[in-house]
């Protein structure tokens, strides 16, 4: 009897002791931003997805999906930092982002599926969690690319000539690196 | 002969609990932390091309959208055909008396961004010592988000190919877009452009909007 008191109580402190965050809700709503995107790289990927069967599995199952994404980066103007001493004018920029990754539904194909022994065909759940795991790699690879120093340069560019068309001629401009951001 | 049977019996659960132990065992040292059943190799990822672009999203409305499609049998005879079919993965439908035959039900959460396409010499600023005139072109929608991982296949019933998966996630992107403007996000966007602005310029100098129609 003690010994599954002292069980239970265990139990609960451990229970009490974990830190699991409560879920983000999802809120569906209308949300002011003012996100300016300057660079928009379009990339292609083969997904590859091979079943290594278990040894209780007979059979194999293999599918290739072709996918396009337009990858869109730039900087976010409100949080950018504007101050303005006499004529000239002192902008810092937040580091770049990724300001919209779009899969169109258009842009991605089978092009190959091999389903053989006692292994069931691949459906459109399969295929839909195949291209999860393949975006969640494209945004990974994407981070690796030129992108954000792309999208550093075209929104200093863009932010000049604005201000320069505006009347301040003298502007100066700086953005935050990226491992900047915390 | 009943002793025998007992007997008998208590070899063949011993057994038993040893498989079982063995696969316990198995899993522990072997399989190590649960492997994720969807793994996908790395393939390399191809740049297709570069753009310039000046963008400047003014609004951001998210949605959750269910899509459905679902088609029924036409007769009692269709039915019973194809409830003689040996597709593992739809047996348990055809043991009921459901009148559907396939159903395919997607719940999306889309996403629109409204704001101005400013490339294209469609943006101009002029001032002078007290104002700036800034001319826009039209608010428009910038990006349509439904992506693989805002998609979740609620329902899936027969086969479906991927061009029909296709056909539901093309509505799904029209509903979108005809909520925005049923929501008057072009106007939300004028307004959000305008705070931009005077968040940007800062001063004492008048702003003025001008925006094509």
């Amino acid at each position: 009897m003690k010994r599954l008191f002292f069980l239970i109580v265990s139990g609960l402190i451990i229970s009490a002791c974990s830190t699991k965050e409560p879920p983000e809700p999802d809120i569906y709503s209308i949300k002011s931003i003012g996100v300016l995107s300057t660079t928009e790289f379009t990339v292609g990927k083969i997904v590859r997805f091979d079943d290594s069967p278990e040894w209780y599995k007979f059979g194999d199952r293999k599918i290739l999906i072709r996918c396009r994404a337009k990858v869109k980066a730039g900087v976010n103007l409100m949080d950018a930092e504007i101050k303005k001493e006499e004529n000239k004018i002192t902008v810092k920029l937040p580091a770049p982002v990724i300001t919209s990754f779009v899969i169109d539904p258009d842009d991605v194909q089978t092009v190959m599926v091999d389903v053989n022994g006692f292994r069931s065909k691949f459906n459109q759940t399969d295929k839909n969690e195949i291209l999860k795991r393949g975006e969640a790699q494209i945004l990974q690879q994407v981070e690796s690319t030129s992108i954000y120093r792309e999208a550093a340069e075209n929104a200093v560019a863009f932010v000049r000539d604005f201000y320069r068309e505006a009347g301040y001629p003298d502007v100066e401009i700086s953005i935050e690196k990226r491992h900047e951001k915390k | 002969m009943r002793k025998s049977s007992i007997r008998l019996l208590k070899y063949l659960l011993f057994l038993l609990f040893f498989a079982v132990l063995v696969w316990f065992i198995y899993r522990w040292f072997f399989k190590g932390e649960e492997q994720d059943e969807y793994a996908i190799s790395r393939t390399p990822l191809h740049i297709e091309s570069i753009r310039t672009i000046a963008e400047l999203a003014t609004v951001n409305y998210r949605e959750e959208i269910v899509m459905d499609s679902v088609e029924f049998y036409q007769s009692a005879a269709e039915k019973i055909a194809a409830s003689m079919q040996t597709d593992i993965d739809q047996i348990k439908y055809n043991l009921s008396m459901s009148p559907v035959k396939r159903r395919l039900t997607l719940i999306i959460k889309g996403s629109v961004d409204y704001g101005f396409d400013l490339g294209k010499n469609n943006f101009k600023v002029s001032e002078n010592t007290d104002t700036i005139w800034f001319n826009l072109p039209k608010p428009k929608v910038l990006n349509v988000t439904i992506n693989p991982s805002d998609t979740e296949i609620f329902q899936e019933t027969g086969n479906w190919h991927d061009a029909e998966r296709i056909v539901l996630q093309r509505k799904a992107k029209l509903q979108l877009i005809r909520a925005a403007s049923v929501l008057e996000l072009d106007k939300k966007s004028r307004e959000n452009f305008e705070q931009l602005m005077h968040k940007l310029v800062p001063g004492e100098r008048t702003l003025i909007f001008y925006y094509d129609r």
